[in-house]
């Protein structure tokens, strides 16, 4: 089958991250967009990609035939069904995007857990992706700059958020959440939970850190971000991290070993069209 | 704290956490993760909770322990033993 056509004008956001003060990247929506085309990725790109989990019986089922053996009897070990079904729908778009750019099958892609258990191709050194989600909502980051993290998560009231707030900001952060109206509260908490998850998850080691001594700028541009990562004051740029917005009531931060790129390449998945493109 | 009672804690704490999911038919030898859709801030709930209640310290670097519920209740039952 020929090769898929761009997003369709206006559904590409490629939005400069260079002005810290840039507007604010914001994902499309899947419905009614097309597929990119996903072989000739650039050395030094970074793509954001939609994923939404909820989707119907047969794609699931479809979808579950492009994992591993591993993978669908992690599925399957699930105590909800709408789990299993997120889970497949998740893990079956990663390999079909991944594999996009590869150019391989997606069943054929070898996926291993890192040390921490982040999810990585197996004997690939020029092609890094990072999944997240979050309700009904995933999204995937692939980088050919380095290791990458992505974290998003939906708006929504914080059990404990005091207590949160003490956890896992740093002192010279939790005013910038508790001096804020209740209902702003738990949206500025998860603005510095995703910068943290997004810059951890880049190396690999999720929150088996002290969070609040990680200490994050945010109105500081992407490669200054992290003020200081555990004690240390980096004064070179070990990661770049930024915020976008995946969807309406979400929050989401993306960082990259490295500098980000001028333009961040964002895009929906749609399971149907994608599979009837790439597979069918 | 017997290991049994730990274990009904943790159970008790994962309702308020997951209160959509049935985790009476939790596996306690697999990892709560692939069973449960627990993210990272739930998993650092589970641990705040455990502090709030009885006054437990897990250090970051152990949170490993906490992957499933027998490694749980196993990590807990001497830290407990005396509650």
């Amino acid at each position: 089958m020929a090769a898929a056509p761009l997003l369709a004008a206006g559904r590409t956001c490629a939005i400069t991250t260079l002005n810290p003060l840039a507007k604010m990247i914001r994902l499309p929506e899947a419905r009614g967009s097309r597929l990119a085309p996903l072989t000739g990725i650039s050395a030094d790109a970074l793509h954001l990609w939609s994923i939404p989990l909820h989707t119907s019986k047969s794609q699931v089922a479809q979808l579950r035939e492009v994992l591993s053996a591993s993978e669908r009897e992690k599925a399957e070990s699930f105590l909800l069904d709408a789990q299993t079904q997120r889970y497949i729908v998740c893990r079956g778009a990663v390999r079909q995007i991944v594999a996009g750019y590869l150019e391989m099958a997606p069943k054929q892609l070898s996926l291993v857990n890192g040390k921490f258990g982040k999810p990585q191709l197996e004997h690939q050194d020029s092609l890094w992706f990072n999944i997240t989600h979050s309700g009904d909502l995933a999204v995937l980051a692939i980088s050919t700059i380095g290791e990458v993290g992505v974290d998003i998560e939906q708006i929504r009231p914080i059990r404990g958020l005091s207590r949160m707030v003490d956890r896992c900001l740093a002192p010279g952060e939790r005013p910038d959440v508790l001096r804020l109206p209740a209902a702003e509260k738990d949206r500025q908490f998860l603005r510095y939970w995703t910068h943290k998850e997004a810059y951890l998850k880049t190396f690999g080691v999720g929150i088996r850190r002290p969070l609040e001594k990680l200490e994050i700028d945010l109105t500081a541009p992407p490669s200054r971000r992290i003020m200081n990562h555990f004690g240390h004051f980096p004064d070179e740029l070990a990661a770049s991290v930024t915020e976008f917005c995946p969807a309406e009531g979400f929050v989401g931060a993306i960082s990259v070993c490295g500098s980000l790129p001028a333009d961040i390449a964002a895009q929906a998945w749609v399971g149907g069209r994608f599979r009837a493109q790439r597979v069918g | 704290m017997t290991p049994a009672e730990i274990r009904e804690e943790v159970l008790d704490i994962l309702r308020d956490i997951a209160p959509d999911d049935d985790i009476s038919d939790i596996d306690d030898a697999k990892p709560f993760r692939e069973q449960l859709e627990l993210d990272s801030m739930d998993f650092l709930d589970i641990v705040m909770e455990l502090r709030k209640r009885h006054r437990v310290q897990i250090p970051e670097e152990e949170y490993t322990e906490l992957a499933s519920m027998a490694s749980t209740v196993a990590y807990l039952e001497p830290k407990m033993k005396d509650l």
